[in-house]
């Protein structure tokens, strides 16, 4: 059935069917839409003209997916009741279908998925819920809802029906993974699509709508935008993006629906306040290029006390982007599927980023300005998660049976200011913001790091230098006992400047006692160094056993011994029980160049104060972080950072 | 930055007063010079009570 040509039977205008599963047409001449049934072309009716839409193709452009041309045939249009959407029918060359949707802000490419099986019952699902489809895995719910065919032009899989309403099912996955359930009108069969979101080169298709529009910025030189008039006082109303769906008067206060074409007062704002950011503004952030369209100034409140923050919609090269603003602190935003996130415990997560809840509220508008891409109401209340991974955030949004997913990241104020070459100075930051990235984190990683490897390094340095100094025997004497007299060593020599002494003692001691007066004295100058050892060993029985105490040797290190010649003094003293039982003598000696233990203590100990206090400062930021959120853990105190 | 310094001099604080033997504090006491004089005679070294470090019996 491919490759069929023919007429319409309105006006006689060619016709033509380039794809197996193109059923119907839409006239190019007279807007009449075919259907063909064999080799016959029954009409069905006339099709509305096109609504005005901000879409980037048009029919006939061709691109390239995954390797595989293709070309748009067709073109569907549908809406929500609010501003419509293009959907674009494609053939691959393999001769396969598929589409091509263009919504808020994004393209998604699906194709018909053919192994679907068991497809959920559509009042069976919620946005926010996850379903299993076989073959494509858990997807998460993002959207369930109804579209109204509004208008088509070329070829369509499917007979139109003005009017009629599609109901339909938005499932997402991880890796922009998109899927689609069509379930049509009541009573048809439901069809599954799937696909992922792209960008525009990803189709092959950037460099083409690129130079449409240096075509289109040549035709409108001068144009900015388009101007409406408000329905309530007058006033001109700037609109920057045709798919825009709200705007605020900035003259009467009006918040006026644009969804229609026209516009419609659905509200009046209150107080206006004074945005940090004008709309309007323009300039480079995150490495897109980006304008100021909307603003929002919300609230929310918690035990009484009000909370605001401001909120600004901007357009980039990739579609809408937020940039949020509280106490100073900015957090650039982004869109993304619910499908991307996870439940990871008490967290999200996405990818391998795991987000803590920080807070949950209900946020209302206090300020609308610019415009938005949806139907904002002034009495809108939406149901606002938000999540952490400084210096990332991930916020999620749900209202009417939609629920949207943001990943943000910290952006600090004066990057903003610069990107958007605002004037004046940036406004200085309270407090700490929810994703601020732990200032002393990093440092005390670090500093933790440095002080392993310098504890290490120090042992290492410690064996090393413990087995290359010389640990030479200089003098020994052995010293009589029962006398208690005094015995001298030989002089001997210290060359080195200055080093370390071990002098040891032992003694056969059996049931005795016996104490040791030593004096290290230099024989050039007559300085002295006295230090006194016990040599002891009693043992016996008693009621709990065997028992012993004391010890047969005794050993001291001193250190700092500069160079010179010594000799060793002992005077020994005895407890007159014991000398009948005291050895003979005791054998002393001395040894230069030992390790000593000081040092290597000192070392070690010099490492810790550091990381020690990097780590109570990065505890007491996060403390201060987690105070603004719903799960406090300390006290409330105040301090820019 | 400057902690890695700060270890580094640490570590060649470290070997510096190990070759040096340096210990903090230690078992001794340090006593004044005796004169030579006093020391070279005879049984000098053995009578002076000036080193005794005070032991009166154990057990």
């Amino acid at each position: 059935m491919t490759g069929q040509q023919g007429s319409c039977p309105q006006c006689g205008a060619p016709i033509s069917f380039g794809g197996a599963h193109s059923l119907a047409a839409v006239c190019g001449y007279c807007r009449s839409a075919v259907v063909r049934k064999g080799a016959q072309i029954e009409l069905v009716g006339k099709v509305p003209d096109l609504v005005s839409t901000s879409t980037q193709l048009q029919l006939g452009d061709a691109g390239r997916l995954d390797r595989q041309p293709f070309r748009i045939v067709g073109r569907l249009q549908l809406d929500q009741g609010a501003a419509a959407w293009d959907e674009w029918y494609v053939l691959f060359a393999d001769g396969r279908d598929g589409w091509l949707a263009e919504a808020k802000g994004a393209l998604f490419a699906t194709r018909r998925f053919e192994r679907a099986e068991a497809l959920p019952r559509f009042e069976g699902l919620a946005p926010g819920a996850r379903t299993q489809l076989t073959g494509l895995g858990h997807l998460a719910v993002d959207e369930v809802g109804a579209a109204r065919f509004v208008s088509a032009e070329g070829e369509l899989p499917f007979r139109p029906e003005v009017g009629a309403s599609y109901r339909f099912a938005d499932l997402s996955g991880p890796g922009g993974q998109f899927a689609t359930i069509d379930y049509g009108a009541r009573g048809d069969a439901p069809e599954l699509f799937e696909g992922r979101r792209i960008r525009y080169e990803d189709a092959a298709l950037a460099t083409l709508i690129a130079s449409r529009k240096r075509g289109a910025a040549a035709a409108a030189a001068g144009e900015a935008g388009l101007a409406l008039t408000c329905p309530s006082c007058g006033a001109p109303v700037p609109l920057r993006r045709g798919e825009s769906e709200s705007v605020a008067c900035a003259s009467c206060r009006s918040l006026l629906d644009v969804s229609q074409g026209s516009l419609a007062v659905v509200g009046k704002l209150g107080r206006r306040t004074e945005p940090l950011i004008p709309l309007g503004a323009k300039g480079a952030l995150q490495g897109l290029r980006v304008e100021v369209l909307g603003y929002l100034r919300r609230y929310t409140e918690y035990e009484g006390q009000r909370f605001e923050w401001s909120e600004w919609q901007l357009w980039s090269d990739d579609g809408y982007r937020w940039l949020s603003e509280y106490q100073g602190h900015f957090t650039w935003l982004e869109p993304i599927a619910a499908g991307e996130v996870r439940e990871s415990g008490s967290a999200m997560a996405v990818g391998e980023v795991r987000y803590d809840h920080f807070q949950t509220g209900r946020a209302r508008y206090a300020d609308l300005q610019g415009e938005l891409s949806w139907q904002a109401r002034a009495t809108d209340v939406v149901k606002v998660r938000d999540y952490v991974a400084p210096p990332l955030a991930l916020s999620c949004e749900e209202e009417k049976g939609e629920i949207n997913w943001s990943r943000g990241r910290w952006l600090p104020a004066a990057e903003v200011w610069k990107g958007l070459s605002l004037p004046g100075a940036p406004p200085r930051a309270i407090g700490v913001g929810a994703a601020q990235p732990n200032p002393y984190e990093e440092p005390k990683r670090w500093a933790t790091r440095t002080a392993v490897a310098g504890a290490v390094c120090l042992v290492v340095l410690a064996a090393f230098l413990s087995s290359a100094l010389p640990h030479e025997r200089i003098a020994s004497l052995d010293v009589p006992l029962p006398g208690e007299g005094v015995a001298l060593s030989e002089p001997f020599e210290l060359t080195s400047s200055r080093q370390s002494l071990q002098v040891t003692a032992s003694a056969a001691m059996d049931q005795s006692w016996a104490g040791l007066d030593l004096a290290l004295i230099n024989d050039d100058t007559g300085e002295a160094r006295t230090f006194g050892f016990e040599l002891s060993h009693f043992y016996g029985s008693d009621d709990e056993g065997r028992w012993s105490e004391g010890s047969r040797n005794a050993r001291a290190v001193l250190g700092g011994v500069p160079r010179g010649r010594y000799l060793l003094r002992v005077e020994v003293t005895l407890d007159p029980p014991s000398k009948p039982r005291v050895p003979p003598t005791a054998h002393v000696e001395v040894v230069r160049g030992v390790f000593v233990y000081a040092p290597l203590v000192i070392a070690l100990l010099a490492l810790i104060p550091a990381p020690f206090w990097l780590r109570l400062r990065a505890s007491d930021f996060e403390r201060r972080r987690w105070a603004e959120s719903d799960h406090p853990t300390g006290g409330e105190d105040e301090e820019d950072e | 930055m400057r902690y890695a310094l700060f270890t580094l001099l640490v570590l060649a604080g470290f070997a510096w007063a190990e070759m040096r033997g340096a210990t903090l504090g230690g078992p001794d006491r340090r006593h004044p010079p005796v004169p030579a004089s006093v020391r070279s005679s005879p049984g000098g070294y053995r009578s002076y009570h000036f080193w005794h470090t005070g032991f009166h019996g154990g057990k």
